[in-house]
């Protein structure tokens, strides 16, 4: 994760090698420097990088569509470069995509911080979106644990501590997760 | 696929925040035509009130009466899953209507229905199951296609993972949003070639289904940086994409297809089915198989079909039986590839299959021999007859049959034919890199 992968897109290939250059003397690694935009996805598809900077003007196609894709399906992160007019349409236009635009020229400052603050962000979300997931499927099995002891609870005449201590220790005595268990319960009593 | 009803069209347009709706109809070509419409022009085309000018369609109609209009039918309501934001859009197919409220003569959906009512009047619903193949191709610098395929490419030795087996799992994942049931999808044969099969539906439903694939098979092709083609030969020496159609008649919900009784499970009105269209191949073909290059993969030894005969076992012949009995029975017809418009190339079949029925024809004795191994005598012996060899004599044979053009009506029929002569003409007036190759430094 210390070494970020990167994927460079741009037409004109002594510019995307002083980037390559750029990034690589600062711990960079560069995957590959693309010069047209179908061949930016399939490399981005292909060799799943964790950031694309990608140049708006590209003779197939242009960055902001690359970008587009790229986003919607959250391939990786994207810095797309612009002048002001492009910035302005692309940020009027995608609103809630993971796509930030850096406008021309680049000087090798700018360009390293905000890769690192795209690189920081997109990794902060990915790491919220995890927890995100896993308390949702904690809330999952909390509400079918619930249900459960509840059965229990009624047709056994157990208290709740009981109807749970049960289900707990089905579960530890059969390797079987507590939440797999009560809805083994649930569908067998009720 | 569900049958939403014209209300439901428009509740599910507001709840799913649909911004563009699609009008879609296919031209006599087999191209997908659209007029886009914003959803609050929703109501007003779904009142039948949506015009165009048919004079700008090629193949339709002259200047003087262009003024058409599009009646959707919405039951065939469907949002695109991959444009997610900002603003969804979603598509309705639509028939064409004359300005005085008459359906268009020229309009392929309609000569489909046409045929699909004949059946149904003689009890039949028709059953069709495709299996279409098509190439997955890289593209350039310059975004035009080429035909390299991924397989094949320098660059695919540094990563593990099949750039196209990912594009068709990302086709199948969106098609079956989209309502389609898929039964299966794989590499096919040659480098970069693919296939997916769908359930079968009725005739309409699956001519619907196979323009919408079409589409979505391009449309997801470009977001993975390739270029798919339906293109029947893109390469010579390698197998060509077909679209083999499945074919069967159910009467009374009963496959009519199967009989138990009989040695091959093979009913009377299969027998005449397929006697029906062994009878009208050569005139058809001019519809399924629609272009100077569908031709060249009509040639022995790519899989494809190039004698007009049946088999229940062997592989090689026009028309095959595939093992599966009872409910499942039918008849795959192996010559179709998918440059063709699929209304007209099921309207025509089912036309062919019918008229087998209707003068109870009994097809030749199956051959259960490899026909390519067979030399010319043999064949002859066997009366097995040639496919059309080109776009020229498949227009000539489609002139010399009457089912056909009548299925067609006289509005497509003379439109298409105008319009395949002058391809042909094209084709053989140009000086190709064949010749070139050959000839300009031997004489």
């Amino acid at each position: 994760m210390n070494q970020p992968d990167i994927i460079v897109t741009i037409s004109n290939m002594d510019l995307g090698n002083r980037i390559r250059n750029v990034m690589s003397q600062n711990g960079l690694t560069v995957l590959d420097v693309c010069s047209s935009g179908n061949e930016a996805i399939r490399k981005v598809r292909m060799l799943k990088p964790e950031l694309l900077v990608i140049n708006y003007e590209l003779p197939d196609t242009t960055g902001f569509e690359v970008a587009k894709i790229v986003a919607e399906e959250s391939l990786c992160a994207v810095i797309l470069l612009t002048n002001q007019a492009q910035k302005e349409f692309v940020e009027s236009a995608i609103m809630d995509l993971d796509v930030v635009c850096l406008n021309k020229p680049i000087n090798k400052t700018t360009l390293l911080n905000t890769i690192d603050i795209v690189l920081r962000s997109r990794r902060k979300i990915k790491k919220l979106e995890e927890q995100i997931k896993g308390l949702r499927s904690n809330l999952e099995a909390r509400k079918i644990i619930d249900k459960a002891k509840g059965i229990l609870m009624k047709k056994q005449n157990l208290s709740e501590p009981e109807a749970y201590r049960k289900i707990q220790k089905q579960s530890m005595d059969s390797g079987v997760p507590m939440k797999d268990i009560a809805k083994i319960i649930i569908d067998t009593m009720e | 696929m569900p049958n939403y009803t014209r209300e439901d069209v428009m509740r599910m347009v507001k709840e799913q925040d649909v911004q563009f709706i699609r009008l879609q109809f296919t031209d006599i070509f087999g191209t997908l035509k659209n007029v886009a419409i914003t959803a609050k022009q929703l109501e007003k085309a779904l009142n039948n009130q949506c015009m165009f000018d048919g004079s700008s369609i090629e193949g339709f109609v002259r200047i003087e009466e262009s003024d058409m209009y599009l009646r959707p039918d919405p039951s065939t309501f469907v949002i695109f899953p991959w444009r997610p934001q900002p603003g969804r859009v979603a598509r309705l197919i639509c028939d064409v209507y004359n300005s005085d409220g008459t359906p268009f003569e020229g309009d392929p959906r309609y000569v489909l229905k046409k045929v699909v009512k004949e059946a149904e009047e003689m009890g039949y619903t028709y059953n069709v199951g495709p299996e279409c193949e098509f190439f997955l191709f890289l593209t350039d610098d310059n975004g035009d296609p080429t035909t390299i395929t991924h397989d094949n490419a320098g660059y695919f030795d540094l990563g593990p993972i099949d750039l196209g087996e990912n594009a068709r799992r990302d086709m199948c994942l969106v098609l079956e949003e989209m309502g389609f049931e898929i039964e299966a999808s794989h590499h096919e044969v040659a480098r970069g070639q693919h296939e997916i099969d769908f359930k079968y539906e009725d005739g309409l439903k699956t001519a619907d289904n196979i323009m919408t694939f079409k589409l979505v098979v391009k449309t997801i092709a470009q977001r993975h940086g390739l270029h798919a083609t339906f293109m029947p030969k893109p390469i010579f020496g390698i197998n060509g994409s077909g679209m083999h159609t499945n074919q069967s008649l159910v009467k009374d919900g009963k496959n009519a297809f199967y009989d138990p009784n009989d040695k091959l499970g093979l009913s009377e009105i299969a027998y005449n089915y397929i006697a029906g269209i062994l009878k009208h191949v050569k005139g058809m073909t001019a519809i399924t198989n629609p272009i100077v290059n569908s031709y060249k993969r009509l040639v022995p030894d790519y899989e494809a079909p190039v004698y007009i005969a049946w088999s229940a076992k062997n592989r090689s012949p026009l028309i095959r039986i595939p093992a599966a009995r009872g409910e499942s029975t039918r008849i795959e017809m192996r010559n179709p590839d998918p440059s063709c418009n699929p209304y007209l190339a099921l309207a025509v079949s089912l036309a062919a299959g019918l008229d087998g029925i209707k003068n109870k024809l009994k097809p030749p004795a199956s051959v259960e021999k490899n026909i390519f191994k067979m030399d010319a005598e043999i064949r002859k012996k066997h009366g097995i007859e040639n496919l059309p060899g080109n776009l020229y004599e498949a227009i000539q044979e489609l002139e010399k049959d009457e089912v056909i053009k009548k299925t067609l009506g006289s509005h497509v029929y003379e439109r298409y034919v105008e319009a395949k002569l002058i391809e042909w003409e094209q084709y053989k007036t140009k000086v190709h890199q064949w010749e070139i190759d050959q000839y300009l430094t031997r004489y």
